[in-house]
């Protein structure tokens, strides 16, 4: 159940965020989860959503897309998406493949609301 | 009410990460090969660590740190051994760099060869997090099934090392070596595997010589980029 501490760091990172760009409101933090990241989208909805609901930041909605795994070779440099955990190029077969995408939770993008206040450029 | 979309793209563990390397690369400096045991509860990581440490009684230095959810049980066995220091999570699944920090600390920041962390007994949480490790070992034991990678690809994925313990249940119980570590190469080809047996000192040999080799290896490494 690390989904706890994931939402916790997300809120965090949303309210720095928020603070930097002077806005007082988070309507959506956006991320991105793979296959590989260990994170259970629902535990981590629902660990979100309880410590969001009274944070300075509320009313905050978590909104999670899906990506693939992705692999490169490190001999012929293809990438593959892995529809399992079978770890070897598509296209050459090898199994030295780094992996390059969809193995981590991804911080998209945070919308704020009473943005007008960024033009004290608190930035 | 006006509305503001701030594109991020970052990985929400970039900063743990950075410090993660860092604590790496002060470790190296000082000599000390980290070495994070993950797997699921009882599967011997305490045993396979007081093996470790008679092993290594007069030849090499070496300091446990333990993530227990609860009880310091596994810490007390470890005591009689080596410095050992108990992380208390307050119950959560995994250790984060911070606890592991504090607890060298703890331990009065020993120069030592070896730093062994012993997570907490959980093969999904732990799999996220870099402890600052320059070894990460994952332990399948026989009673266990041999279709664990398979469920837990992100442990086998990030693993460098898989030591198969309780060789001596194997005769007692539907546990196949091969399709266990056909199955983790399938998710990390270059999955450095050891079978021991902690009880009557089977594989400990190696085990213990291969966690050398990897301290010659990064002492090394750290000399060659300074
Ligand atoms: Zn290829």
């Amino acid at each position: 159940m690390h989904e706890w501490s994931f939402a916790r760091k997300l809120l965090q990172q949303a309210t720095g965020i928020c603070h930097a760009n002077g806005a007082r409101h988070c309507l959506e933090v956006r991320v991105q989860i793979g296959p590989l990241s260990g994170i259970e989208a629902t535990l981590l909805e629902s660990a979100f959503e309880q410590l969001a609901s009274d944070h300075e930041l509320a009313p905050t909605r978590l909104v999670i897309e899906r990506t693939p795994l992705v692999v490169r070779c490190r001999d012929c440099a293809a990438e593959s998406e892995l529809s399992d955990f079978d770890f070897y190029c598509r296209l050459c077969g090898g199994r030295a493949v780094q992996v390059v995408a969809g193995d981590q939770l991804q911080l998209v993008s945070v919308t704020v609301d009473d943005a007008a206040l960024m033009i004290k450029g608190t930035t | 009410m006006s509305k503001q979309v701030i594109v991020v793209r970052r990985d929400v563990l970039a900063e743990e990460r950075a410090d993660a390397a860092a604590e790496r690369a002060r470790l190296a400096g000082r000599g000390t090969l980290a070495v994070n045991l993950l797997s699921s509860p009882g599967a011997g990581k305490t045993s396979l660590l007081e093996a470790t440490a008679q092993y290594f009684q007069s030849r090499r230095t070496m300091a446990v740190l333990v993530g227990d959810l609860e009880t310091d049980r596994d810490a007390q066995r470890l005591a009689r051994y080596v410095p050992t220091v108990q992380l208390t999570t307050g119950g959560a699944c995994h250790l984060e760099l911070p606890l592991v920090k504090r607890g060298l600390v703890q331990l009065g920041d020993p120069q030592v060869d070896f730093l062994f962390i012993e997570n907490v007994g959980n093969l999904v949480c732990p799999a996220s997090h870099d402890l600052a490790e320059h070894l990460r070992v994952v332990l399948l034991s026989t009673t266990e099934g041999d279709d664990k990678p398979g469920k837990y690809p992100k442990m086998f994925r990030t693993s460098q090392a898989m030591v198969i313990t309780k060789l001596d249940l194997l005769p007692h119980v539907p546990f196949s070596s091969e399709s266990a570590v056909q199955d983790a190469q399938r998710i990390q080809p270059n999955l450095d595997v050891f079978n021991v047996c902690a009880l009557d000192g089977r594989g400990i040999e190696e085990w213990c010589q291969y966690l050398e080799q990897q301290r010659d290896a990064m002492l090394q490494k750290r000399d060659q980029h300074p």
